[in-house]
């Protein structure tokens, strides 16, 4: 059976009945928005940018968020001191989360991953447990430590970015005080989600 | 384009949009961002190689001592005008200029707030002196090595903020930046405390401590008790020797005391807190009771006398480390007896546990090096003890007093025995003479001591023997005359008719006559019975105290049982029948003949009896 997607591209030049041709158009889409979804890895319909049709350009709009201008940030520096139990460390300087899509975002904080990268001999299981990451707004110059014996701050909750729009946050990571011995001289690599999603225009 | 082909398009476009989404299907785009990164845990490893501990100076302020409430040190290395150097510290403006130090003392108040209490000491700082600068250290570093820092600091009037910049001198970096505010009215309470760790980095080999105030102002930001260095350094040596009077290095054999000592000591840049040394006392070594010692006081416990746990430091108690300051050191002692056999090996390498201040939950274990000793075989015999004294004797107890034996170890014990049957042990003390009490002593026994001295290998001597006969010079079981000491040329005749007589002529008494021959038989209760050779017993008539004394056949009357006891010249031959009256010679008189009978004891020549042995 001939694909629908073929068959579409083929009937510009030799048109049969309306109705096949809205059917092969909309195909058209339907495989580009799939194609889109399977690229970014999101569920969602994400569009980007423009798809070109026979005799006619459709332009959607444009989705994006970053962090520093990264939609991956990897951080440098933060383990200049190391860390002890019920100390921590934070970011050298406030991060700016940038909405650089055309569309409003509800910027939210999905979850952190821990990675167990040799030669640490920890469990990314253990990591989570012992190891606290706070990324959390803020409207300072520095990001500065939690004093230990008080609870980090909390991370950001869903957070509204006009377009174009930024917001600061900084980044601390915690080492519980109970953290056990197995810690001792290990790296923890983890991986802070953010998820950036559209807002309905009237919302 | 026709227009069917326009129109075409345009439909697909409407109804992509309705598949697709523009908001009325709620197909909303989404898009991901993410934020990776990795920090490392400090490894507190000690750094107890020679020649590679790292403190820094004078890291809670008190030098110089200021007499005010509030000082200055000149913030460089030389005095400049009233101001002396802080020992360690240095401070630079923020243009790099020198500036001064602010120092506080304990209690100081200022602008009518609370006092404000040094946490370390009597005296911190205020970062913020005439204005805003960094107070910094610089100290030699090995590149690689972990550096711990760790500082109070606190707010003076409000929410004061520095940073912490570490790296090489005049080129540190920032570490991190803190904020703190004060809290009233307890003046010593928000102080905040903050620490941890910096590993030095190839090639630098001075490294610069540094606290830079972001204040404005002259005022702001209070620092106490600062360390950077590396960590604790615990060691601990342990000696295991003998225990005096005996030589230090002397043998050691079994019965032997072993004092065992472990000095720890703490080289390092920070205290080892939760500190304890623990050790299972294994077998062959008995543990000597409160001889455990912190410092030279006694502390610690021994559970069940095997298993020993010292708790040492700064506020230790039962169960409860204490903490070692940097510099300090202390010995733990303790005693025990060897019992092992020749030839074993006793060894002794204790546990030292402690954490490290910055990370009290992770442990350290310190095994302290080996100090074996071999159990040497000893085949010395204890010199042989005095012999025996015998004192307070009764008829049924005899207390002995001899004189202490000496070993090439120790004399364990002494066994006491009674014609060579161990009735008792005593054990052996630094005195120089025992004794021991026999309530099982018999009077008319023939009884034989001897002291035997026991060494903790087994090795003993005996004494001579010390023999207790009956008063006297009698033995039982012997034939004997017995003649009054006041008529020597008498003698006492048993008859076989119930009575008994004297014969006072002296050719007779020696002449060869059963009924003249009398044997003392033990009761073995300390008496005696007393018969003659023709088997009849002499037998205290019961009718009246005085009465007389006749033979009868053997029996259990107690009115057959006399007490013999030692007197001038013989022996006295009391009647336990009739208490106090004594078998007494009555001379001849114009009107009787001589004979024997019992009147009140009273010492007399007349009650003295001697015996001769047939």
């Amino acid at each position: 059976m001939r694909s629908p997607f073929r068959k579409g591209r083929h009937s510009a030049e030799a048109p049969k009945s309306t109705i096949r041709s809205l059917l092969a158009t909309a195909g058209i889409f339907a495989v580009a928005i799939g194609m889109a979804g399977t690229v970014t890895g999101s569920t969602y319909a994400m569009w980007n940018n423009e798809v070109v049709l026979k005799g006619a350009n459709i332009s959607s709009g444009t989705i994006g968020l970053t962090v520093d201008d990264k939609t991956d940030l990897a951080i440098t520096g933060l383990n200049v001191s190391q860390l002890l139990p019920g100390g921590s460390v934070v970011s050298p300087k406030p991060l700016t989360l940038r909405n650089t899509g055309s569309t409003r975002l509800l910027v939210s904080m999905v979850g952190t991953t821990y990675t167990a990268t040799a030669p640490t001999t920890l469990t990314p299981e253990l990591m989570a447990q012992y190891v606290q990451v706070s990324f959390r707004p803020t409207t300072a110059a520095t990001c500065t430590v939690t004093s230990e014996k008080d609870a980090l701050p909390a991370s950001i909750t869903p957070i509204t970015m006009a377009i174009n729009g930024t917001s600061t946050v900084c980044l601390e990571v915690r080492l519980a005080a109970d953290a056990p011995v197995a810690f001792e001289g290990q790296p923890v690599t983890f991986k802070i989600n953010l998820n950036g999603d559209q807002l309905r225009p009237n919302s | 384009m026709t227009i069917k082909r326009k129109l075409t398009i345009a439909t697909a476009a409407a109804l992509f949009f309705v598949l697709a989404g523009t908001g009325v299907a709620s197909a909303l785009w989404s898009t991901p961002a993410s934020v990776s990164s990795s920090v490392k845990v400090a490894s507190l490893a000690q750094s107890c190689t020679v020649g590679t501990v790292r403190s820094m100076l004078n890291a809670g302020f008190e030098k110089p001592a200021i007499s005010t409430d509030i000082g200055y040190a000149s913030g460089t290395d030389v005095r400049v005008g009233t101001r002396d150097p802080m020992e360690g510290w240095r401070s630079r403006t923020n243009n790099g200029a020198v500036s001064p130090i602010e120092i506080w003392s304990d209690g100081a108040r200022y602008d009518g707030l609370p006092a404000v209490r040094a946490v370390e000491g009597r005296q911190f700082v205020e970062l913020n002196a005439d204005a805003p600068g960094t107070l910094y250290q610089q100290l030699a570093t090995i590149p690689g090595q972990t550096m711990q820092w760790s500082f109070l600091h606190r707010g003076r009037m409000g929410p004061d903020s520095m940073e912490l910049l570490i790296g090489a001198p005049g080129n540190p970096i920032r570490i991190s930046t803190f904020v703190d505010s004060y809290q009233s009215p307890n003046s010593n309470q928000g102080w905040v405390r903050y620490s941890g760790t910096y590993v030095v980095p190839v090639g630098q080999e001075m490294t610069e401590l540094g606290f830079k105030s972001l204040a404005t102002g002259s005022i702001g930001n209070f620092l106490d008790d600062v360390s950077f260095g590396t960590g604790p350094c615990v060691t601990a040596t342990s000696t295991a020797s003998n225990t005096a009077p005996k030589a230090l290095n002397a043998p050691i054999y079994v019965g032997d005391t072993v004092t065992y000592s472990t000095t720890i000591a703490n080289s390092g840049s920070s205290p080892a807190v939760a500190s304890m040394l623990n050790w299972s006392i294994p077998a062959g070594l008995s543990y000597q009771a409160g001889s455990l010692t912190v410092g030279d006081v006694a502390s610690g416990a021994v559970t069940g006398n095997t298993a020993l746990n010292a708790p040492f430091g700064v506020g230790a108690s039962a169960g409860v480390g204490g903490s070692l300051a940097q510099g300090a050191s202390v010995v733990v002692s303790w005693k025990a007896k060897v019992t092992a056999a020749a030839g074993t090996v006793l060894n002794y390498t204790p546990t030292i546990t402690y954490s490290n201040g910055l990370a009290t939950g992770w442990s350290r274990t310190l095994l302290a090096a080996d100090v074996p000793i071999t159990v040497v075989s000893d085949t010395e015999k204890p010199s042989v003890s005095g012999t025996p004294v015998a004192s307070a004797t009764t008829a049924t107890q005899a207390t002995l007093t001899w004189t202490a034996s000496t070993d090439n170890v120790a004399v364990v014990d002494y066994y006491v025995l009674r014609n060579g049957v161990r009735v008792g042990t005593v054990s052996a003390t630094t005195a120089r003479t025992a004794t021991f009490t026999d309530p099982g002593f018999v009077a008319w026994s023939n009884t034989v001591y001897t002291i035997q001295a026991n060494d903790a290998a087994g090795n003993f001597s005996v004494s001579a023997p010390l023999s207790i006969t009956p008063p006297g010079g009698l033995a039982v079981d012997r034939e004997y005359r017995l003649t009054p000491a006041n008529n020597t040329s008498a003698c006492l005749v048993g008859g076989t008719n119930g009575l008994i007589s004297i014969s006072t002529t002296a050719s007779t008494c020696r002449t060869s006559d059963n009924s003249r021959d009398w044997m003392f038989v033990s009761d073995n209760a300390g008496n005696v019975k007393i018969k003659t050779g023709v088997d009849r017993y002499l037998t205290a008539e019961s009718n009246s105290a005085a009465g007389t004394a006749i033979l009868n056949a053997n029996s259990a009357a107690l009115g057959q049982t006399w007490t013999v006891t030692a007197s001038a010249a013989g022996v006295q031959i009391q009647s336990r029948s009739n208490s106090g009256y004594c078998l007494t010679y009555v001379a001849a008189t114009w009107w009787s003949s001589a004979g024997a009978s019992l009147s009140r004891c009273d010492g007399g020549s007349d009650q003295v009896w001697i015996g001769t042995l047939r």
